[in-house]
């Protein structure tokens, strides 16, 4: 179907996936949004009768509401991909994307704090908000804060994101359409937010608001072996059993210092920089980081005393 | 007429009184008569000196002080009982809907009115008739003043005149009795045209009485019985003088002296006295905005506002700098009685393209001097223009001198065509004509009222030895002496402890917030009252608000008004019963009441003043005190509001400069608005918001989010009980706000400029079909779990009809099935995270896990 170019400036993601159980209350909290100038494209990867009569409800009552149901299940990169791929097909003329999930909650006034970040900033690229996060039996605030807003050199953002950003929070922020696709949307790699989030950088700063505008639902700790599971239900390709911090080099170096994406932003030897760049900076992120992925797989070889995990959905 | 000279002792209040009779002074000294004038003097309140310079002028006009009574114990007695005929005279049918004079008439309340055979009597009409007569043959009881009487003997008088006599009690009284005991003719002199029915009866029989116009002599002879043949109709002697006037300077001069465009015209708003205007800072910058949207014209126009002399202090520091060509002047106030000052209100009114007022003198004035009059009925001003008798006068007279409009944007209409074509000379005259000079419009006053009071002196009075029955009713009327002194004593103790208290009290309104120092000491403040229930404070009680008394009963009569909408007993539940039978006392509560009027509140919440003392109390504390260490170092200690110290506050100090269960339990609930992330939007700018407060509880919660957000109109339906409480409550805190009162009898006003009103009361019987514009927040504190059933699934379905996106309620597993169904639970109520968050362990907390719903909003029900 084709967007009109009069279309919403903004348009929401969101891959679905089996919950018909948190479906409806998140779809209510999104059409509950008191900024209204947007449109909701479901991807629903693993559709049943009970998530497409929600979502259908829904799609039928608000016309802002679209609903797809995969044919073959595509996994957990590729249903996003094409969430983005539907949402921006569909509706062309919008300014502003952002992935939402199946089971999140948000506050009212969630989209219309980040729509006027994004619309007073033309240099934030990516806008999102502090969370609370609902674990079974637990409630907790975050207050962890990472922005890059004022950071005009890209290589500092880069820099600055390699080494402290949090990605799984951020990938939920709101992004320019034109950005987002300049980085390369999502890569099918391991800890593709990552990823996407590193080269977004490249293209411009994000910014975090003070708010808990966003209750995020976490039920399972972090796991590599789950996330190639679900990421790549067709078998995961031999290179994503590299250290991630590798996988997301490669594909930096080929998007930009091979294939020149970043022009005219910047150039191929700029792309190669970064590139090396990212490489470094995780690295050292790593080294110093206390829950980093080698602390982690060390400690479950009980060589040293396993840190708790990081906590991801 | 009388040709000889005649001896006139004219008894006025104070020497401002001398204002309105300047000109009759003056005649009667040119026509030979000589005039004592016995007066308080009161330089603040004429720095003119008017009665001074009349004596200078006229030898035969002379002033002295009022004697020193000799038997102050009987004159304060017959103060009292005339007090109380005072009140019962606003229980007539003219009075049924002035609810304003009727409040202010319970301030003058006589100190015998808060025993409970006064209560009983009041509340029936057989009752009253029955006080009525008591009080009045106990007042004709008593004996004239023996050292008034060789006073006014000593100075031969042929006549007696009092001015203005209808003060409360009426305190002149003592003068026309020794007077009549002395075979001397009495009259009075009415001072203004709402004496006759703003203020006290005339207690006393007269020989003549004065009055401006043949409407106030149907006044007097309606409501004060005086007989037809003793009222003179004189005109208004105190407007003799502006017929003669001249404006002093040129338009032009004028306006570039005060501040104005010489090139625009203006129109001058006249403000008026504080009983019937206190405070039109807000409402006169309302006012401009309207005049200036209208049209190319009116924003053109220049505003001249001439504050009230005795109201001038609202004025002082009013910033209307935002607003063109707009200028207070005099800021100061002036009173307009000598040539200078007159000469300046004349140019004032005089230059102007129309005049606007709410209620006032000065709109006579206006009209004298042949400009337009308009006003319009202004919610706000209800209860003193057509809540006052006198204001029918300016309405009805002569077809009204107001060009009065419904609403203010018909006056915005008015008042452009005046602008665009001055002209309202007509309408002023006609009524001019019959009520300032109602023998023609160039007949002056003055010469009338001296020749009545010429034909009265000469009139021969028969000496008035009293009933005969006196002499043996005044050893019973000693015995009731003594309650009265003390009473009286007890009320000066009440003042003073207030003159004491006040510095402190001022500061509970304004800076409630936490001292959260590391103060570890903790001490019980004003909880030493010992009772089980709070139904009379007794002298421990601390801090009485300025006027708090004033405010409850001004409560009390608009709460009044939505009584019969109260659900009957029948449709309640057990608990709202025990509600209902606690706060009952509150409809006849005395002073000593009112100051404990938190107090009451243990009635809803069962959060009582007792429990913070003794060994109890020591636990309480220390539970109390590690609860509030707890909440403070997790939550925002900017959202901390104290107990108010006011009204029998009560509660512990140290961590917090007053804290109690109530307090907690309040900052427990903002913290949890604030985690929500819902606070942002009250407090930041971006328009004025609505919470709706399910049962108005006692006050507390309301005082609480206003401190927090003041932007806000905060509406609260409930049974009448809980309005008066929660009301008297607010309204004692926050004497400034705005509030606003259903009325069933004007259903659709309540509503109407949703956004003026601070604070809001209706009952629960318009829930069902309330046209609130919008609406932000629902609180409930645990009233729908007192209702039954439908009762609570009606206000929680009428939130949700009304699209408020949240609702928090401390109702608990009895209500969750209908919470649940219009509501989604807000991650922040989930038990486990208030049970981190927020638990404490004093309280109700303890006895149910997840006693908090924070919803938002379903879409689908």
């Amino acid at each position: 179907m084709n967007g009109r170019a009069t279309g919403p400036r903004v348009v929401l993601g969101l891959p679905a996936y089996n919950r018909p159980d948190t479906l409806g209350r998140t779809l209510e909290s999104l059409l509950s949004q008191t900024y209204r100038d947007f449109a909701l494209v479901i991807v629903d990867d693993r559709p049943s009768a009970e998530t497409a009569a929600i979502a259908g409800a829904y799609a039928r009552e608000d016309g802002r509401v679209r609903y797809e149901a995969n044919d073959t299940r595509l996994g957990m990169v590729d249903n996003w991909r094409r969430a983005f791929a539907r949402a921006t097909e569909m509706y062309p003329g919008a300014e502003y994307f952002a992935w939402v999930s199946d089971h999140d909650l948000w506050h009212a006034r969630w989209l219309e704090e980040l729509v006027a970040v994004l619309d007073a900033h033309p240099d934030v690229a990516l806008a999102y908000v502090r969370n609370m996060r609902m674990m079974p039996g637990d409630g907790r605030m975050t207050d962890k804060a990472f922005d890059t807003s004022g950071m005009r050199d890209r290589a500092a953002r880069l820099r600055h994101s390699a080494r402290y950003m949090l990605s799984g929070d951020m990938i939920y922020g709101l992004m320019r359409v034109g950005a987002l696709k300049g980085a390369g949307v999502f890569r099918r790699v391991t800890t593709p937010d990552r990823q996407v989030l590193l080269a977004l950088s490249l293209f411009g700063q994000v910014r975090q608001l003070p708010y808990v505008l966003w209750y995020r639902e976490v039920l399972r700790v972090f796991d590599v072996g789950r996330q190639r599971e679900v990421f790549f239900p067709n078998g995961a390709p031999l290179y994503v059993y590299l250290p991630a911090h590798v996988q997301h080099f490669a594909t930096l170096l080929w998007d930009f210092a091979f294939r020149g994406s970043g022009r005219p932003a910047f150039g191929r030897l700029a792309g190669l920089r970064f590139a090396l760049s990212q490489l470094w900076w995780s690295c050292v992120r790593d080294l110093e980081r206390p829950k980093s992925d080698w602390r982690m797989t060390i400690g479950r070889l009980r060589v040293w005393r396993q840190p708790r995990p990081q906590q991801v959905r | 007429m009388t040709s000889r000279a005649v001896r006139i002792l004219f008894f006025m209040r104070s020497n401002i009184y001398a204002r309105n009779f300047e000109s009759t002074l003056r005649l009667m000294a040119e026509r030979g008569h000589s005039v004592h004038v016995v007066a308080e003097t009161h330089e603040h309140l004429d720095p003119t000196d008017l009665l001074g310079r009349l004596c200078r002028e006229y030898p035969g006009i002379t002033h002295g002080r009022p004697p020193a009574p000799d038997s102050p114990r009987w004159i304060q007695l017959g103060l009292e009982l005339r007090k109380g005929l005072d009140y019962l005279r606003y229980f007539g049918p003219e009075y049924r809907h002035a609810p304003k004079l009727r409040m202010r008439a319970e301030l003058k309340l006589p100190v015998f009115a808060s025993s409970a055979a006064w209560r009983r009597l009041v509340r029936t009409p057989a009752g009253r008739g029955m006080l009525e007569r008591l009080l009045r043959a106990a007042d004709r009881a008593l004996p004239p003043d023996s050292a008034i009487t060789a006073f006014i003997r000593e100075k031969r008088p042929d006549l007696v005149v009092v001015t203005p006599l209808v003060e409360p009690g009426s305190p002149q009284s003592a003068y026309l009795r020794s007077a009549r005991s002395l075979g001397i003719p009495t009259a009075l002199c009415v001072f203004s045209w709402d004496n006759l029915t703003n203020k006290g009866l005339i207690h006393d029989p007269l020989d003549l009485l004065t009055v401006w116009n043949e409407p106030m002599k149907h006044e007097a002879v309606t409501l004060h019985g005086v007989p037809a043949d003793r009222v003179v109709v004189t005109g208004a002697v105190a407007y003799d003088h502006w017929f003669t006037w001249t404006p002093r300077e040129d338009r032009a001069a004028f306006c570039a002296r005060v501040g104005l465009d010489p090139g625009q015209p203006y129109l001058l708003y006249l403000c008026s006295s504080r009983f019937i205007a206190r405070d039109e800072v807000p409402f006169v910058s309302r006012w401009v905005d309207a005049i200036r949207s209208r049209s190319d014209l009116l924003r053109r126009t220049g505003v001249l506002v001439r504050p009230h002399p005795q109201n001038a202090g609202r004025w002082r520091d009013a910033d209307l700098s935002a607003l063109r060509n707009v200028v207070v002047w005099p800021r100061e106030g002036a009173n307009p009685a000598d040539g200078d000052s007159r000469a300046e209100y004349f140019d004032s009114m005089y230059h102007s393209a129309g005049v606007v007022g709410v209620n006032t003198s000065a709109q006579i004035e206006s009209a004298i001097i042949g400009r337009a009059v308009h006003t319009w009925l202004a919610p706000e001003f209800r209860d003193t223009q057509d809540g006052t008798l006198h204001f029918k006068h300016l309405r009805e007279v002569s077809g009204g001198v107001l060009h009065l409009a419904s609403d203010l944007e018909q006056h915005v209409e008015h008042l452009e065509a005046a602008v665009r074509e001055p002209d309202g000379s007509r309408r002023s005259r006609a009524f001019v004509e019959a009520f300032v000079r109602p023998y023609g419009i160039d007949t002056p006053a003055a010469p009338r009222l001296v020749e009545a009071l010429e034909t009265a002196a000469g009139r021969p009075s028969r000496r008035d030895r009293g009933a005969w029955w006196a002499p043996l009713a005044r050893p019973v009327l000693t015995r009731a002496l003594r309650p009265v002194e003390n009473a009286l004593r007890a009320v000066d103790e009440q003042t003073r402890g207030r003159k004491h208290t006040r510095g402190r009290q001022k500061s509970a309104d304004t800076s409630g917030r936490a001292r959260t120092a590391d103060a570890t000491a903790t001490t019980p403040v004003g909880g030493r009252d010992r009772g089980t229930t709070v139904h009379d404070a007794g002298p421990d009680v601390p801090a009485i608000p300025p006027d708090a008394f004033a405010q409850y009963l001004e409560v009390r009569e608009r709460v009044r008004g939505f009584r019969a909408a109260d659900l009957p007993a029948d449709a309640l539940t057990e608990a709202e019963r025990r509600i209902r039978d606690e706060l009952g006392a509150l409809w006849d509560a005395t002073p000593a009441m009112v100051a404990a009027l938190r107090r009451y509140g243990a009635a809803i919440t069962g959060v009582s003043a007792s429990d913070y003392n003794g060994a109890g109390g020591h636990d309480l504390r220390e539970r109390l005190t590690r609860d509030l260490r707890r909440l403070l170092a997790k939550g925002d200690k900017a959202l901390w509001i104290d107990e108010p110290d006011v009204c029998g506050g009560f509660g512990f100090n140290g961590l917090a400069q007053l804290y109690n269960e109530d307090t907690l339990r309040f900052f427990r609930v903002i913290s949890l608005l604030q985690d929500a992330e819902l606070l942002t939007d009250f407090r930041r700018s971006g328009g004025r918001r609505t919470v709706w407060e399910i049962g108005a509880g006692w006050g507390g919660f309301a005082h609480h989010f206003t401190a927090l957000c003041p932007d806000v109109t905060y509406l609260m339906t409930a049974s009448s009980d809980s309005a008066l409480l929660s009301g008297a409550y607010l309204k004692a805190l926050h004497p400034g706000a705005r509030f606003r009162f259903y009325d069933p009898a004007r259903p659709a006003e309540f509503w109407q400029n949703w956004h003026l009103a601070d604070f809001a009361f209706a009952p629960e019987e318009v829930v069902a079909g309330m046209p609130l514009p919008g609406l932000d927040l629902v609180v409930d504190l645990g009233a729908l779990v007192r209702m039954k059933g439908e009762r609570a699934r009606v206000h929680v379905q009428k939130a949700h009809d009304l699209g408020c996106r949240y609702l928090f309620s401390h109702g608990g597993v009895p209500i969750r099935w209908i919470l649940d169904r219009f509501y989604w639970r807000h991650p922040v109520s989930e038990p486990a995270y208030v049970a981190k968050r927020l638990a404490v362990r004093t309280g109700d907390s303890t006895s149910e896990p997840a006693p908090y719903f924070l919803g938002w909003r379903r879409l689908h029900v």
